[in-house]
């Protein structure tokens, strides 16, 4: 009696507990519905538009197919066209490790292999000083510059960058991740120019 | 290799659970009095993060990915984690009563540890794979055992002082983890 | 009379028995996000949302959960509301839920909630719960607000994102890492410790 007793006891709990674990999952099902696409749609619009602000000139991006020669740290390689349907250059985007984690970030590379603008797009480095590194201070210096031969401390010439005070992991960081970029950016143009 | 020497190095030391990413705060300030209870509660929180890596990426992998069902990994994760949590001391007390005796305390607290949940969350975040969450959860781990390991021993010495009336107790022990963080963001200077 | 039961339950979550300095429980989050008052604020409002919530379909389903599972089922509704909580700020809110990171979906084991949840919510009724999760729920986000405008102002020298002297003096950058968090509230902790105590001491004298 008191064995049939238990087992009622157990199928009532499981069903109960079943039944709220099944509700729970059917109300997230409802509100993913609603939120996914908004979320998908934001990351769309928040990709677009740091690849508009790297590389000013395009009107229109295509992502291209990565071969292997391309450094595993790049993520996509888009390849940018102005209004009139000419090759302006490519946006890289590509990850590079820092002092408190990835970075994120989107490379606007011109067809003279040429940096156009820099873009962070995520990083979780030190607040107030390796998070500098978003502030157009550092990421501007940049453009116009190719490949970066030193980071140093102040006084940067050409192919060179000033580090930010307090973040020189940062620096250098950021610094290594437009160069593979750049590199990229080059295996790149030079196929699109053979077409 | 080298990936799995960065896990290693950044889950123990750079980017420890405890003093940099504070996950595990909760156990950490409440269970650290003694260095034995510290060193229990590190040996029972590695033996679930382990398994609790394994189980969780298989799930995610195998179940929730395939099925499209990736806004339920909160839920999934964190059943998974109470049931195996319950899973483990029955299982410890059944055979290994020794080691029960040990750990049978600390166990049922490991549940709401969010280092645990943190762990499996973080796995899923970076991508690893299975190996890879395996080494991820039982280094991040050990960096709490580290962690806590230290702090038990500093405190015990701490209880022995003349501190301030309004110090005593937490206070004290919130700031000497702050000094022990400021040791710990030296090995920072690591870049792998 | 009954007003004055319901608001007692709602400054006694707020202030005598705050989550954060008094109970020292949900330190994680209280630590981790403080960095910004955006962020705490963000923080403390997402986990009193989670925490009335649960408290009150906990408080309905009371005499329905079986007591052996009843913190199997107390945790698949928190984490059910976390998730909606989630959700909403990726889609909302993006910034502020890129900035939280995990320590959304941790909420789950946020012991301030399961915590509410098993000494109230399960005994008391959807009412007295409901106000009982926006006290504690108010007690822990006031306490986010009170570390991250300390962290913010000696840290960032802002506050709310507005410069108060950032231009002119170099602010203490460490108070926003993570010895900064530890160490701020190891020293509010003391300070309303001394409050505490001079006050009983007033009163006794």
């Amino acid at each position: 009696m008191s064995d049939k007793n238990n087992q009622t006891e157990i199928i009532k709990t499981g069903t109960i507990l079943f039944l709220i674990t099944a509700v729970a999952a059917f109300a997230l099902a409802i509100v993913n519905s609603v939120t996914a696409p908004v979320i998908e749609g934001n990351n769309a619009k928040k990709q677009a538009a740091a690849m508009k602000n790297v590389l000013k000139d395009a009107a229109e991006f295509s992502q291209l197919t990565l071969d292997s020669q391309i450094d595993k740290s790049v993520s996509a390689i888009y390849s940018a066209k102005n209004a009139q349907g000419d090759l302006v250059g490519v946006c890289v985007s590509v990850t590079s490790s820092g002092y408190g984690g990835d970075i994120d970030m989107i490379v606007g590379v011109s067809t003279d292999k040429k940096v156009t603008g820099v873009d962070i797009i995520s990083q979780s480095e030190t607040a107030g000083l390796g998070t500098k590194a978003a502030e157009p201070a550092f990421k501007d210096q940049y453009i116009g510059k190719g490949k970066i031969d030193k980071v140093v401390k102040s006084g940067a010439k050409e192919n060179e960058i000033d580090a930010i005070s307090g973040a020189t992991i940062t620096s250098k960081a950021v610094t290594k991740g437009v160069n593979t970029a750049v590199s990229a950016a080059e295996e790149v143009l030079a196929k699109e120019a053979l077409k | 290799m080298k990936q799995a020497f960065a896990i290693v190095l950044s889950a123990i030391l750079t980017q420890n659970f405890v003093l940099v990413k504070f996950l595990g705060i909760c156990p950490f300030l409440g269970v650290s009095k003694k260095t034995e209870t510290a060193a229990g509660m590190g040996m029972a929180v590695t033996f679930v993060m382990a398994i609790a890596s394994m189980i969780t990426y298989a799930t995610n992998h195998f179940l929730l990915v395939p099925l499209h069902l990736e806004y339920l990994q909160t839920i999934a994760f964190i059943l998974i984690i109470a049931g195996l949590v319950q899973f483990v001391e029955m299982f410890v007390q059944k055979s290994m009563p020794s080691l029960y005796n040990a750990l049978g305390i600390y166990l049922p607290l490991i549940t709401t540890n969010c280092a645990v949940l943190g762990v499996a969350l973080l796995n899923v975040q970076n991508e690893y794979n299975f190996i890879y969450s395996l080494l991820y959860g039982t280094c991040a781990a050990l960096g709490f055992s580290l962690a806590i390991f230290l702090f038990a021993g500093i405190r015990e010495l701490i209880n022995e002082k003349d501190i301030p009336k309004p110090f005593q107790g937490f206070p004290i022990a919130l700031v000497t983890a702050g000094l022990m963080a400021i040791a710990f963001m030296g090995f920072s200077g690591f870049s792998i | 009379m009954n007003t004055n039961k319901n608001l007692s339950v709602v400054i006694n979550g707020l202030v005598k028995e705050n989550p954060t300095f008094v109970q020292l429980l949900g330190m994680c989050p209280t630590l981790a996000v403080t960095t910004s008052l955006k962020n705490g604020l963000g923080m403390g409002l997402s986990a009193a949302a989670v925490l009335t919530a649960s408290n009150v379909l906990i408080s309905l389903l009371r005499k329905l959960i079986p007591s052996k599972v009843r913190i199997a089922a107390y945790i698949v509704i928190i984490a059910a509301f976390v998730t909606l909580v989630q959700m909403s700020l990726n889609a909302f809110f993006p910034d502020l839920a890129s900035q939280l990171g995990i320590f959304i979906p941790l909420i789950v084991v946020n012991c301030i909630i399961l915590a509410r949840a098993e000494a109230f919510a399960s005994k008391n009724d959807v009412l007295s719960s409901a106000l009982d999760g926006i006290g504690t729920g108010l007690g822990f986000t006031a306490a986010l607000c009170i570390i991250s405008t300390v962290r913010e102002f000696f840290g960032f020298g802002t506050i709310w994102g507005i410069s108060i002297y950032a231009d002119k003096i170099a602010p203490i950058a460490i108070v926003t890492m993570p010895p900064g968090g530890f160490i701020v509230l190891g020293l509010l902790i003391a300070l309303i410790n001394y409050i505490a105590a001079k006050r009983k001491g007033d009163k006794a004298s």
